[in-house]
């Protein structure tokens, strides 16, 4: 493991300019900055910003940053405690990336990206979504008056090639109960759907202090997925507790697509998933389930969207991932794919909407174990 | 005009000699379709299979609004997911002779699991001015699951 200390200079860009009329993006100039991160390493640097309120909430400076031409991947995160946050804009030189004010629901793809509690983004998001290098302005935005208060702003480069090792830890959260399974037999599951995805895990096991029941909704959530911070910060923390307590029938959630990966400790910093929603009805554990749904939930918090939503009509932004449309596959016309309607068309993917009944769902497109070999937390 | 600020280095984490002691991939001891072939299907009535499906929706936010009650029933009480089971009786909202003998008999047993439970103080609300209902919802309210206390509160 090498540590060092790098110091890369940011420029703050001066605000100019009436706030209801902006004025035509200055061209951008790094000269006199360092690129970001490090070449052969995945890095992780911060900059504290500063909020300023705007009427329609507030936003931080913006920053300019140099990316350096051996970029392969790059994760934005801005912070500010349990506050919701998405990188408001970031683009470069004739290229925009992400405009909040004009997307401030996330529709657009390949990103999709809002809100959420330490919001963030990760580039590339398919297959030609990369950033150029060359020097690009960021900015975070929230919905929420966070005026004179600071946050931070986080770039978690990758200058090494994509592949590797997926890293997970798979944290028992305080009195969780597991009946007659391990702990080393789920991370044994979930590095089996792992592999038959293409993908080389290396899970840690880990016991931590804290609520077995979890409210879903509220800050309990993000206290426990703050909860632990590895010694090596660049894993998907999946934390297992018995269940949710206002919210018995959810499975498991991410807590963004994607999470602030490579960066520990903040309220999104990590998988919830409920041990009881994976039981069958004599209360003996579903191991194929719950390794599934742990697996899915790691691909929405490394950015992977659902192959085929619902109702057959919205799909992830991935062109190599087989699409369910409606009008093709739905067979009973209910209006909804299932996974067997769609067998022969993604129905069998990890990232599908809906956990098949009579198969398993373990398959990656190319570009999907693409972007998780992209990941901070592969290597 | 232009401010510098200062990057600092977090963590930098490419080129680890010695990494932690890592997993390997083990094969699979269980197998899948095994845990998934458990459940006869033979007897279901039209819709069940289909309708369990969709229950095992990844994101509850994907559930369906509306359920067979015929189908919802027979998923609640055959489907081999304890979570299907219980989402199949959080979305009956029937007030058939069956539908309430069935809620009935997992809220009269205070030790049915509390996925059930759950499940079943859901269906109850479709029942207002039923006083046994009530009554068990109130009895549910101290129950030592607080999956369970929290849905007999709710409103």
């Amino acid at each position: 493991m090498t540590r060092g200390a790098l110091s890369v200079a940011l420029a703050l860009v001066a605000l100019a300019g009436c706030k209801d009329d902006p004025p035509p993006p200055t061209p951008l100039d790094c000269s006199g900055l360092a690129d970001l991160g490090v070449a052969g390493e995945v890095v992780h640097e911060t900059a504290t910003v500063t909020w300023t309120n705007t009427g329609r909430g507030s936003e931080t400076e913006e920053l300019l940053v140099s990316i350096p031409p051996d970029l392969e991947s790059l994760t934005l995160v801005v912070e500010t405690g349990e506050s919701y946050t998405a990188i408001g804009t970031l683009r470069q030189e004739g290229v925009s990336y992400l405009d909040g004010r004009a997307d401030p629901f996330g529709e657009t793809a390949p990103y999709f990206h809002t809100l959420g509690q330490a919001g963030a983004v990760a580039l590339p998001a398919n297959e030609d979504s990369a950033i150029g290098p060359g020097c690009a302005l960021v900015q975070g935005i929230s919905d929420e008056s966070l005026g004179g208060r600071t946050g931070t702003l986080h770039f978690v480069t990758r200058r090494r090639a994509a592949g590797g090792t997926l890293h997970l830890s798979l944290v028992r959260v305080g009195a969780t109960e597991l009946g007659e399974v391990t702990m080393d037999e789920i991370g044994t599951e979930v590095a089996a759907v792992f592999t038959e995805a293409g993908i080389d895990t290396d899970i840690e096991l880990v016991d931590v202090d804290g609520p077995a029941f979890v409210e879903a909704e509220g800050v309990a959530a993000g206290v426990v997925r703050s909860s632990y911070r590895p010694a090596d910060p660049l894993r998907i923390v999946v934390y297992l507790i018995q269940a949710f307590s206002d919210e018995p029938f959810t499975l498991g959630f991410a807590a963004g697509i994607p999470g602030p990966n490579g960066v520990t400790g903040t309220v999104s910093s990590g998988v919830l998933i409920s041990y009881d929603a994976h039981i069958d009805d004599e209360g003996f554990i579903l191991p194929t389930m719950l390794a599934e749904t742990i697996a899915h939930e790691v691909g929405h918090q490394v950015g992977l969207f659902h192959t085929t939503e619902a109702e057959g009509s919205e799909f992830d932004a991935i062109g190599d991932t087989l699409e369910c449309p409606r009008r093709m596959f739905d067979a009973d016309g209910d209006g909804e794919l299932t996974a067997e309607e769609c067998e022969t068309a993604g129905g069998d993917n990890l990232m599908f909407w809906l956990s098949a009944l009579e198969f398993s769902q373990r398959e990656l497109s190319p570009t999907q174990r693409r972007l998780l070999e992209l990941s901070p937390v592969t290597r | 005009m232009k401010t510098t600020l200062a990057l600092v280095l977090v963590a930098g984490m490419a080129g680890c000699a010695a990494e932690e002691a890592g997993r390997s991939a083990a094969a699979l001891e269980t197998d899948p379709t095994q845990e998934r072939a458990a459940f006869e299907w033979s007897r279901a009535p039209f819709a069940a299979r289909t309708l369990a499906q969709r229950l095992r929706a990844r994101h509850t936010h994907d559930l369906p609004e509306q359920v067979d009650p015929v189908a919802a029933r027979w998923v609640a009480e055959h489907d081999p997911a304890m979570v299907v089971r219980g989402r199949a009786l959080s979305l009956l909202r029937d007030t058939t002779p069956e539908t309430r003998a069935l809620v009935a008999s997992i809220l009269a047993s205070p030790e049915s699991h509390p996925i059930l439970l759950c499940g079943a103080l859901e269906a109850s609300r479709a029942f207002a001015g039923d006083a046994e209902m009530a009554g068990w919802r109130d009895t549910l309210r101290d129950h030592a699951d607080p999956r369970v206390r929290h849905a007999s509160r709710a409103r």
